[in-house]
C-alpha cells in the first residue's frame, strides 16, 4: 500500500474541478478516496489548520454552486414557459 | 500563513470561475431571443504554479475572458448573401410594379389580353372598318376615339412608370439616410472596441457592430476588413470607403433632374449604377439597378411604340384627303423625337371628318388612304417590326425579367435562410444546449458534496495529534 492521499490536496483538487465543473475530475477523485476509505490507499497525516482551511474553501465553493445553480434553473425554467419577457 | 492565504487565493478564484461559467449560462439563456446575440462560452485557464519551501503550490483556475461563438467566415458569408438577396428581392418588387402597369401576370404575358396590346389592335381595327366604310360617320368617329384611347392608355402607361421611378429615387434617398445612422453606430462601435477591447473578441460590442453590419448588409453591398485593435474597415462592394477606424463617411443622395445621384467615400466619389464604382447589393443596389438598368428599357421601349404608331399614322394621313376635300392633317399631336413620346401622345383633331380616308384624286368619300391607314397595322413601322409585334417582344421581355428576378430571389431567400440556420446553429442560444450545461453543473455539484463527505469521514485519520507539525 505504498499509494498516499492528502486531504488537504483532495480537498483543492475538488474545489478546483468543481470551478471548471470538471466531472470526470471530480469521479477519478472520488474513487480515490474510496479506496481510502476502504483501507486501500493510506491517508496521509497532516496539520490540522491545513485541512480545515480547504474544507472551508469547498464547502464555501459548494455553497455558492448551490445557489447558482437554484437561480439558473429557476431562471431557465421561466424562460421555457415565457413568464417574462427580457 | 503562507499556505492558508494561497488556499484562501485559491478559494477566491475556484469561486470567480465557477459564478462566471453559471453568469455565461445565464446569460445565454436570458439572451436567447436577443437579436444578433453571440452564445458565449467560459474559458478555464489553470494559473500558473509557485513554490513555497521547495514545494509546488497550484494556484487554482480563473475564468478568463468568455468566448463568443463566432464564426467570421460564416457571418461575412451570411452577409454577402443578405446583400444579394434584398438586391434581388427589391429587383422583383419594382419589376413585378411595372409588370402590373401592363396588365401582365406571372401565368400570362399574352398581349391581346393587357390593355395596351388592346388599344393598339382596336385602333387598327377602327381603320380597317373605316376603309370598309369611309362616308359612315360612326366609322370615322370610332377612329378618333379608339386613337384617343390608344393614347390615353400609352400616357397612363408612362405615367405609372414615371411614378415607380419617383417612388424608387426617393426610397434610395430614404435608404441611405439608414446606411448613414448604420455607418455611424459601426464607426462608434469600432472605437468603444478600440479601447476596450483591442486585442479579443468583444462580446456584446461585436455583436452590436455584427448586428449593425447585418443590418447594413440588407441596404448596401459591401466588403469588410478586419484592421488593427480589432477594429473593421468598410467599403462598397467596389471599394468605396464607408468606415474606417472611429470614422465615418456617409453616403450623399440627391436627385437632379428625376434622376438619383449617390456619391461615397471621402472624396464624394459618384457611386450611382453605370459608373464604374457603382453600388451594387442590397435594397439600395437593387432599387439603382431598377432605376437605371431595368426600367429605362421599358419606358424606351413604350417611347417607341408611341412615337412610331403617331409618325406612321400621321405621315399617312398628311398623304391622303379628307372629308372637306382637304389635304389631311397629322392626327397625332407628337414631339419631334421617341423621347418621352407615350407621356405626350394626344390626339390632335376632334372632328372626326378631318380623318383623311380618300386617296389624292379620288374624291372626299373615297378609301384608298384608309385602307393605307388600316394596312399600317401589319406594317413593319416600329423597331423593324409591327407594333403589336414590338409590344410583344417588349412586353415579354418585361415578363421574362420579372420572371427571371422571382426566381433569382426565390434562389437567394432560400440560401439566405440555409445560411442563418447555419450561423444560428454556430452561434445561437439553444435553451436544449443550456439545460444540457445545467445538468453538468448539477453533476459535479453531486461529486463535489459526496467528496466532501467523504474526506470528513476520513478527517480524524488524517490528523497528527500530538505530533510537531509545521505548515508548508
Amino acid at each position: 500500500m505504498g499509494e498516499k492521499v492528502k486531504l488537504s490536496e483532495a480537498l483543492e483538487q475538488t474545489a478546483s474541478a468543481l470551478a471548471m465543473f470538471d466531472s470526470d475530475a471530480l469521479e477519478e477523485l472520488t474513487v480515490r478516496l474510496n479506496a481510502a476509505a476502504d483501507g486501500l490507499v493510506e491517508v496521509e497525516r497532516e496539520p490540522i489548520e491545513a485541512i480545515k482551511a480547504r474544507q472551508r474553501i469547498l464547502a464555501e465553493v459548494l455553497i455558492a454552486t448551490e445557489q447558482s445553480i437554484n437561480i439558473l434553473r429557476g431562471l431557465r425554467e421561466r424562460k421555457a414557459r415565457n413568464e417574462w419577457a427580457l | 500563513m503562507g499556505t492558508l492565504v494561497s488556499a484562501l487565493n485559491i478559494a477566491n478564484e475556484a469561486l470567480a470561475a465557477d459564478q462566471s461559467a453559471l453568469n455565461i449560462t445565464a446569460n445565454n439563456v436570458a439572451n436567447q431571443n436577443t437579436p444578433g446575440y453571440t452564445r458565449e462560452v467560459p474559458n478555464f485557464t489553470t494559473q500558473d504554479t509557485y513554490l513555497i519551501s521547495g514545494y509546488e503550490q497550484a494556484n487554482g483556475v480563473s475564468a478568463g475572458t468568455p468566448t463568443s461563438v463566432r464564426d467570421r467566415v460564416l457571418e461575412q458569408r451570411l452577409q454577402q448573401q443578405t446583400q444579394t438577396a434584398s438586391a434581388s428581392s427589391t429587383l422583383e418588387t419594382a419589376l413585378n410594379d411595372v409588370q402590373s402597369i401592363f396588365g401582365l401576370t406571372a401565368s400570362s404575358t399574352s398581349t391581346s389580353v393587357t390593355q395596351l396590346g388592346t388599344s393598339v389592335n382596336d385602333f387598327f381595327s377602327s381603320l380597317t372598318a373605316l376603309a370598309n366604310d369611309p362616308s359612315e360617320a360612326a366609322t370615322r368617329q370610332q377612329v378618333l376615339s379608339s386613337a384617343s384611347s390608344l393614347a390615353t392608355t400609352l400616357n397612363s402607361a408612362s405615367s405609372q412608370l414615371n411614378q415607380i421611378t419617383s417612388s424608387l429615387n426617393n426610397e434610395a434617398v430614404s435608404i441611405v439616410g439608414q446606411v448613414n445612422q448604420l455607418l455611424g453606430t459601426i464607426a462608434s462601435l469600432n472605437g468603444r472596441i478600440a479601447t476596450q477591447n483591442p486585442e479579443q473578441d468583444a462580446g456584446v460590442l461585436e455583436d452590436q457592430r455584427q448586428q449593425a453590419i447585418a443590418q447594413l448588409s440588407q441596404y448596401i453591398g459591401l466588403d469588410q476588413i478586419t484592421t488593427s485593435q480589432n477594429g473593421i474597415e468598410l467599403t462598397t462592394s467596389n471599394a468605396g470607403l464607408l468606415v474606417t477606424a472611429n470614422l465615418s463617411y456617409p453616403l450623399t443622395a440627391s436627385i437632379v433632374n428625376g434622376v438619383v445621384q449617390i456619391t461615397a467615400g471621402p472624396n464624394n466619389v459618384n457611386v450611382t449604377s453605370g459608373t464604374a464604382g457603382a453600388l451594387t447589393g442590397g435594397t439600395l443596389g437593387g432599387t439603382l439597378e431598377a432605376l437605371d438598368t431595368s426600367i429605362p428599357p421599358i419606358k424606351a421601349n413604350l417611347d417607341t411604340l408611341a412615337y412610331s404608331i403617331a409618325t406612321a399614322v400621321n405621315t399617312q394621313n398628311e398623304a391622303g384627303v379628307d372629308a372637306y376635300g382637304n389635304p389631311g392633317a397629322a392626327l397625332f399631336t407628337i414631339g419631334t423625337s421617341s423621347t418621352g413620346a407615350a407621356g405626350t401622345i394626344a390626339v390632335a383633331v376632334t372632328d372626326p371628318n378631318l380623318v383623311a380616308a380618300a386617296g389624292v384624286g379620288e374624291g372626299s368619300s373615297g378609301n384608298t388612304n384608309a385602307t393605307a391607314l388600316a394596312a399600317l397595322g401589319t406594317a413593319n413601322i416600329a423597331g423593324g417590326d409591327t407594333a403589336t409585334g414590338y409590344l410583344a417582344t417588349s412586353l415579354a421581355a418585361i415578363g421574362s425579367a420579372t420572371a427571371n428576378a422571382t426566381n433569382d430571389s426565390t434562389l437567394q431567400s432560400a440560401t439566405l435562410t440555409q445560411l442563418t440556420s447555419q450561423v444560428n446553429a454556430l452561434s445561437g442560444v439553444s435553451l436544449d444546449e443550456e439545460a444540457s450545461n445545467l445538468t453538468e453543473y448539477q453533476r459535479s455539484y453531486e461529486a463535489a458534496s459526496q467528496l466532501f463527505s467523504i474526506i470528513d469521514t476520513l478527517f480524524a485519520s488524517a490528523l497528527n495529534f500530538g505530533v510537531v507539525t509545521s505548515v508548508t
